[in-house]
């Protein structure tokens, strides 16, 4: 994956931080962008793992929101490829997924997730999960 | 006088037409109803594009002053079941009080007399259909209404039924789920996984339950039983596995326990676990080297150092796996197997390419 060098500047707002949500699920990805929205952030939305990193080569967010199962990459793959690139790797990662059991909560976290969230979900407590990735309280 | 000529040419005509009229209107019915289709898709579309922002905003907790759940349950009487499958597969998605409120939408619609009613139904696709719709409303009071189902003729209604109860997340059920697994009527049980999932989403009431099911005549359940208490181990488990896995006798069941040890055991099960590591069955064998590398003790290295080398290349390799994953003693296990001509050379290079990959996915230098 290649980052264009000034591609955080472009994008970083201390006022609105942005998130950047991937998931299959129209539901879902409205219904995440919303309460975001509704929280101060400024959301971009896509519906995969290949326009998850498309949209990461346009512009750097402050956090991903990745669902793991999605059509081609999933976000276990996405994620990899955050981790091993060398402008992404300390980007924040929140796992959105019905993949609920101790292991794949364990593989989810071992791939570099910062946050684990399983669905069914709350989407204020997805927002709080946000919020102390980025240190605002909220 | 017409000649029998003539009478055959009339009445083939006459056939030509009526053949032509069916043809036309078989077309014109299938357009009609493609079009009218078309026509009710789009008008649905239309509601709920605009009913969305509501649907959103009651989804999401947003809705303070309850005008957005008013919207959704004010809608024509026509169109309830348009916004009601909606509102359902939302509802499917998310937990906490937004779940509350969007189940409040349905109960506004009567959903929940439909599905009561519906559970008693002649049709299958009814009884499940009014099952789940009783778990997605998390009405729990309807958790005794759904036990039945669990020992339903369908298959696919056994298995909605015990979906919804782990919606309902009533514990007092666990028992009946575990019935099901092994039914006296029918051929066939409520599928292992299904039964775990259930199991592992009740709450605390169903803990002894499930204990107690280790000790089933019928070794699926014990399957299931164990299965639960690797996936959600509850206090005080370990000596109940310990004690359970010593009298196993059925290959499935002994593999849900040596995995669930693998959760809840210790430093004292190494010598059981290193021996089933051993085990002629597999599968056994490979959870004991499973759980051998979850427990993480530093002494797992010296109990999988020796299965490198097993003739059974997945248990092999398996094996060589849980080594990368016990650090450095692992490691140079396996970097040692490395310099010999032994079959444990394969094992080591895949488990070493494979923790290579693994570590640049992690971003690990």
């Amino acid at each position: 994956m290649s980052i264009p060098p000034d591609t955080r500047s472009a994008l970083e707002s201390p006022e609105h931080p942005s998130v950047l949500v991937a998931d299959d699920d129209p539901d879902i990805r409205d219904l995440v962008v919303f309460k975001l929205q509704q929280a101060g952030y400024e959301v971009r939305a896509v519906e995969d793992g290949t326009a998850a990193l498309s949209a990461l080569e346009d512009g750097i967010p402050d956090v991903v929101v990745l669902d793991v199962m999605m059509p081609g990459l999933s976000g276990l793959d996405v994620l990899r490829q955050i981790r091993a690139t060398e402008a992404l790797k300390h980007l924040k990662v929140v796992l959105l997924t019905a993949r609920a059991r101790d292991t794949d909560v364990d593989d989810g976290y071992n791939t570099g997730a910062d946050e684990y969230v399983t669905k069914p979900f709350s989407p204020r407590e997805l927002v709080h999960r946000v919020n102390s990735l980025l240190g605002r309280g909220r | 006088m017409a000649t029998p000529t003539v009478v055959s040419a009339q009445l083939l005509s006459w056939v030509l037409w009526v053949l032509v009229w069916a043809a036309a209107l078989l077309l014109a019915t299938v357009l009609g109803s493609r079009a009218g289709r078309q026509w009710r898709e789009r008008r649905d579309a239309k509601l709920l594009g605009e009913l969305r922002p509501a649907m959103l905003e009651v989804a999401s907790g947003e809705d303070d002053d309850a005008s957005a759940l008013r919207r959704l349950t004010a809608v024509p009487r026509r169109r309830v079941p348009v916004v009601d499958r909606a509102v359902s597969a939302m509802l499917s998605k998310v937990r906490g009080e937004p779940a509350r409120a969007l189940a409040r939408v349905l109960d506004a619609h009567g959903r929940a007399e439909w599905a009561i009613t519906g559970l008693s139904s002649h049709s299958a696709v009814r009884r499940a259909h009014a099952a789940w719709t009783l778990g997605l409303m998390r009405a729990r009071e309807s958790a005794p209404r759904l036990l039945p189902l669990l020992q339903d003729r369908s298959a696919d209604v056994v298995v909605a039924a015990a979906r919804a109860l782990a919606l309902l997340g009533d514990g007092s059920a666990a028992r009946a789920v575990l019935r099901a697994v092994a039914p006296r009527r029918r051929p066939r049980g409520l599928p292992s996984w299904v039964a775990v999932e259930s199991l592992c989403a009740f709450d605390d009431a169903a803990a002894p339950v499930i204990e107690e099911a280790t000790l089933h005549p019928d070794p699926a359940v014990r399957h299931v039983a164990a299965t639960v208490i690797g996936v959600r181990p509850v206090p005080g488990a370990a000596p109940v596995v310990r004690e359970r896995l010593a009298q196993e006798t059925d290959p499935r069941a002994l593999t849900a326990f040596v995995g669930a040890l693998g959760w809840v055991g210790g430093a004292q099960d190494l010598a059981v676990l290193s021996g089933l590591a051993r085990h002629r069955d597999e599968s056994v064998a490979l959870a004991a080297v499973e759980s051998l590398e979850r427990l993480g003790l530093p002494a797992s290295v010296a109990a999988l150092g020796p299965l490198v080398e097993d003739t059974r290349p997945r248990l092999a390799e398996r094996a060589a796996v849980a080594l990368t994953e016990l650090g450095p003693a692992g490691r140079e296990r396996l970097l040692g197997a490395l310099d010999g001509d032994t079959p444990a050379v394969h094992p080591a290079h895949y488990a070493l390419q494979l923790s290579a990959m693994r570590g640049a996915g992690r971003g690990v230098a």
